[in-house]
């Protein structure tokens, strides 16, 4: 992979390992949560990161916005190494790259208002001269108005929460979002409006999205393209429909798979189908480089 | 031949603590035939699980529950549980918090055994390691011994299905069953749900939210909105020939359907009141199929 213009952000060679100690604080083991990840994400898209729990899709994001250190590798947001960065100048940072997290119950702080949550972020990192205008402005980005802002978070359904969540991320003029499962808490109905409220917002903004997410049928609308990860892993990337319509890689193939079809006689014509069962392929010692398919679309080998 | 669930009229009141009653069902009528699996979607809030809940008996403290009748296996539910323990059995959304943490996966499954089919040492440990083998889980004998920190949530899930079936229930109700699942280990649950139906013949009420599931899996589909059941039928009536409004918004709202579409179609808003409340009324469309529709459409 060459560097390309339109790159926001990149992981190179990223790798987070965590001990596994025995019963009396040994080390008995290593677990390699993100092993030797590379990948690039453009400026205005909106990569979706893919694979079951355990697969290390989060951490890697962690790794990425500089909540979690890299066992190695490096991090480059605009082609500065933030990984190589002290913590002081690392702040600076914080401000372009915000989360959405997954939980609207738990991430938002029951004794702060919709208003003083949003300030909250505003407050440590801008020395914006007017932060309650900033993050009215923020809430009405996200639908929440009025009287509604002097609200606590128990008076807001899950989707509203959700969108308290947003514009808290939004409200400091990020550059970049990670997405963390940012639908999955939330039914059906409430789960599109919040991917159009997270479309709307990034033509608005020119955000650049990191979505994080085991819900494939949410990847193939939103995403422009989707990495998929296994034990640590990236084993495809490539633009959403064409890995969608040519998986390469047979655990990918499983993934896309399993997916339930809203659609009975789909879904029975499927059935028909002898069962694949547990994809096999070959799992390397150590990680290889990927190899390109075609144009932009890349499979472990 | 009898039903494995037979519901009607049935209504649940929760009452606050300053005595105002709230209504969360409406005069359901709901029905599992044998050897039948019935998807119940809706969104939450809508009343599904306080259905299902008030067929087990284990709805919130202030809940007040009224119905007609409600048959289990062909025989009145209230009577039968006076004679006998209720041929019903229940798994939850979450197999992380079902499961005891200090005991074997083998004292959960012999509890249920002992209980319900007076077998005990040896004879018992054989039926739990063969009941585990059947739900499709490897190593059986292992397992058996092994804590539930010690199996994956797909695992948890099957040894909670395992327990279910050993109470040889007349039907199964599972809430959720594959929401806290990964896609891969959701499909082999549905497998597992759709195998003993075929092979056991196994009745399910599968309460979810995910449309996908429902095609895949159910004979029958109910639709349910603020505490009705605002469509009824079999799966291809209802996702080809949907009639109710909050239908066809909920079928719209399914991420995929059409990749191409620029923007996912919501639900917010919400169902006009005369298609939901008290004056809608049920309208058959086929001898299967049923739907709410205001009551001046109705006449």
């Amino acid at each position: 992979m060459t560097a390309r213009t339109d790159e926001l952000l990149r992981a190179e060679d990223v790798s987070r390992h965590f001990p596994i100690r025995g019963p009396f604080g040994t080390r008995t083991g290593v677990l390699k949560a993100v092993d030797r990840v590379t990948l690039d994400i453009r400026r205005g898209e909106t990569l979706a990161l893919v694979g079951e729990s355990g697969s290390g899709k989060t951490t890697l994001g962690r790794c990425l916005l500089q909540m979690e250190p890299v066992t190695s590798g490096r991090v480059r947001y605009e082609g500065v190494d933030l990984t190589a960065l002290p913590p002081q100048r690392r702040r600076g940072y914080h401000r372009s790259m915000q989360v959405i997290y997954q939980d609207p119950f738990s991430s938002l702080n029951p004794h702060r208002t919709a208003l003083q949550q949003v300030l909250e972020p505003l407050r440590v990192l801008t020395t914006d001269a007017d932060p309650t205008g900033r993050a009215l402005e923020a809430l009405e980005q996200v639908g929440i108005t009025g009287d509604a802002v002097h609200k606590y978070p128990r008076a807001f359904s899950g989707g509203q929460r959700q969108r308290i969540g947003i514009a808290r991320a939004i409200s400091v003029r990020p550059a970049f979002v990670m997405c963390d499962e940012p639908v999955s808490a939330l039914d059906v109905s409430i789960q599109a409006q919040i991917v159009n409220l997270l479309t709307r917002l990034q033509g608005e903004l020119g955000l650049t999205y990191l979505f994080i997410s085991h819900d494939l049928s949410v990847v193939r609308h939103i995403a422009t393209r989707v990495a998929v990860m296994y034990r640590g892993r990236l084993l495809e990337l490539g633009d959403t429909e064409e890995v969608f319509a040519d998986p390469r890689h047979p655990y990918t193939r499983s993934l896309l798979r399993a997916i339930p079809v809203a659609d009975p006689r789909r879904a029975r014509a499927a059935a028909l189908r002898p069962s694949p069962g547990r994809p096999e392929f070959d799992w390397p010692e150590e990680p290889q480089p990927l190899v390109e398919v075609s144009p932009g679309h890349l499979v472990a080998t | 031949m009898t039903d494995a669930l037979r519901l009607s009229g049935l209504t649940v009141d929760i009452t606050s603590r300053d005595g105002a009653a709230v209504r969360v069902l409406h005069d359901v009528d709901f029905r599992v035939g044998r050897g039948e699996i019935v998807g119940v979607v809706g969104e939450s809030g809508s009343g599904k699980t306080m259905l299902m809940r008030s067929v087990v008996d284990i709805l919130p403290e202030r809940a007040i529950r009224s119905w007609s009748a409600c048959e289990v296996d062909g025989s009145d539910r209230t009577a039968r549980e006076r004679r006998e323990r209720l041929p019903v059995s229940m798994i939850f959304q979450d197999p992380m918090t079902s499961l005891n943490p200090v005991r074997r996966i083998g004292f959960h499954l012999v509890e249920v055994i002992r209980r319900f089919q007076r077998l005990t040492g040896q004879r018992a440990k054989r039926l739990a390691i063969d009941t585990l083998d059947q739900v499709g889980i490897d190593d059986p004998a292992r397992r058996y011994r092994q804590y539930p920190h010690e199996l994956s949530g797909g695992m948890r899930q099957r040894v909670m299905i395992a327990m279910a079936l050993l109470a040889r229930p007349a039907l199964l109700i599972a809430d959720e069953p594959t929401t806290a699942l990964d896609v891969t280990v959701q499909a082999q649950i549905l497998d597992l749900i759709t195998s003993l139906r075929r092979d056991a013949g196994l009745s399910v009420a599968l309460v979810t939210h995910d449309l996908g599931v429902v095609a895949g899996t159910c004979d029958r589909v109910a639709v349910m909105c603020r505490g009705r059941i605002v469509e009824e039928g079999t799966t291809d009536e209802v996702f080809y020939d949907a009639r109710h409004p909050y239908t066809r918004a909920l079928l719209a709202a399914v991420p995929g359907a059409d990749a191409a579409r620029p923007g996912l179609a919501t639900t917010g808003e919400p169902v006009e009141a005369g298609w939901v409340d008290a004056g809608a009324v049920h309208v058959r469309h086929s001898p299967t199929h049923r739907s709410l529709v205001p009551a001046e459409v109705a006449a």
